[in-house]
């Protein structure tokens, strides 16, 4: 057997260096000429602020350009629970890059599952940097929900905290001081080009999560989820966030609604902002109608109220009927592509 | 002047695995507790 010998100890170093040096090399070029973005929809995931960065410094040098901003109904999630073909593909964020590549305007989401208010007022700060020449927000009912409106939950991603001045920061403090872990990942991401490349990669085979594929792997081998089963948790799941509580324009949400929206105004960038249509026949009994329809009346008054030429407001929690849900608000292949058109349509003024 | 080229060549390949091992972790490692699917998990 071969001895390890100092010779072999330096050409472990070298070759070990020669690897991580080129590797790096390559993933800073990746990043900057943005690779990955240009092959894959990564809708659904955000994982680190450096890699949102990467994301709009992929299109900066595109004109013109329309930022997608919302959380779950952009995403390919919802199609890959119900175990559709191509889920990426189907999405309606990718539906959206299709149609408005026919219009020679390059798209780009930043959609997350779960993103919140706060989420999206620390993404316009990004977005500033470089504003885009049209921003498409999609609310959701959940952003607007009792259990998101203070302390950490307000932000569904912790990273974004550092976006903020130090006053609004600490309206999101965790509960629990971060752990050394989380503190390497951060630091990690925002030198390790290769690192953060790796996480958003991950995304790709990993999703939602790494416990969602594997549970996904097993599901396949035994008899399919009982539907009845998964439609009565999703029910249970879904029943706060529908639960009717006046909104308040000095929440959390609409506050960061709110100053967002003035800062794209402020730097002359136009928002299309829409309510997400909402399947009423699966709410049923969950939904408060009446309750349902004073909230979107006074978040259609908060936002006409801005009389500003740059922000315009559609509700379209009533516009597709059911046959285009899959659940409660995430719509089928078919309901996407319909979506899609529809909002071309009214961003772009065309034909459908 | 083989034998300690020989030794450095085998040092190099022994960097590229240890590279390929770092590289697999950094795909494939993941936090196994967290779930992020819409629908609850049973």
């Amino acid at each position: 057997m071969a001895s390890f010998t100092k010779t072999t100890a330096a050409g472990l170093l070298a070759g070990l260096l020669i690897c991580l040096a080129s590797s790096e090399l390559f993933c800073r070029w990746a990043a900057g000429a943005g690779l990955w973005y240009r092959h894959w929809d990564f809708t659904g995931d955000l994982t680190s602020l450096p890699e949102v960065q990467d994301r709009l410094h992929s299109v900066s040098g595109k004109t013109p350009r329309l930022l997608i901003l919302g959380d779950s109904v952009l995403g390919p999630t919802a199609l890959r629970e119900h175990r559709a073909s191509f889920p990426r593909e189907q999405s309606l964020s990718s539906n959206l890059k299709n149609e408005f590549w026919r219009d020679h305007w390059t798209a780009l989401s930043l959609g997350a599952d779960g993103l919140l208010l706060p989420d999206v007022e620390a993404l316009g700060l990004e977005i500033l940097k470089d504003p885009p020449q049209k921003i498409l927000l999609i609310l959701n009912m959940r952003m607007f929900a009792p259990e998101f409106l203070q302390g950490s939950k307000a932000l569904s991603r912790a990273f974004f905290r550092e976006e903020f001045p130090p006053e609004v920061s600490a309206s999101f403090k965790p509960e629990k001081p971060s752990e050394v872990g989380a503190l390497v990942e951060n630091w990690s991401c925002r030198h390790w080009v290769l690192f953060r490349t790796c996480n958003l990669l991950k995304t790709l085979w990993y999703f939602p999560s790494r416990k969602d594929f594997f549970q996904s792997l097993l599901e396949n081998l035994g008899p399919p989820p009982d539907e009845d089963l998964r439609q009565a948790s999703l029910k249970f799941k879904i029943a706060p966030y529908y639960e009717y509580r006046p909104w308040d324009a000095g929440s959390i949400p609409f506050q960061s609604l709110d100053r967002f929206l003035r800062r794209l105004s402020k730097a002359q960038v136009p928002v299309q902002v829409i309510l997400t249509p909402q399947n009423l026949d699966f709410l049923g009994g969950l939904l408060n109608r009446d309750g349902f329809a004073q909230n979107r009346k006074f978040l259609a008054s908060f936002l006409g109220n801005k009389k500003d030429r740059f922000i315009r407001y559609e509700d379209w929690s009533g516009r597709y009927p059911s046959r285009y849900f899959l659940d409660h608000c995430h719509l089928t292949p078919e309901g996407n592509a319909k979506m899609a058109s529809d909002l071309r349509v009214l961003l772009q003024g065309v034909k459908p | 002047m083989n034998d300690r080229r020989k030794e450095f060549l085998q040092g190099v390949l022994m960097g590229l695995l240890l590279f390929a091992m770092l590289l697999a972790i950094l795909l494939l490692a993941g936090d196994l507790s967290d779930s992020k699917f819409i629908y609850v998990d049973f």
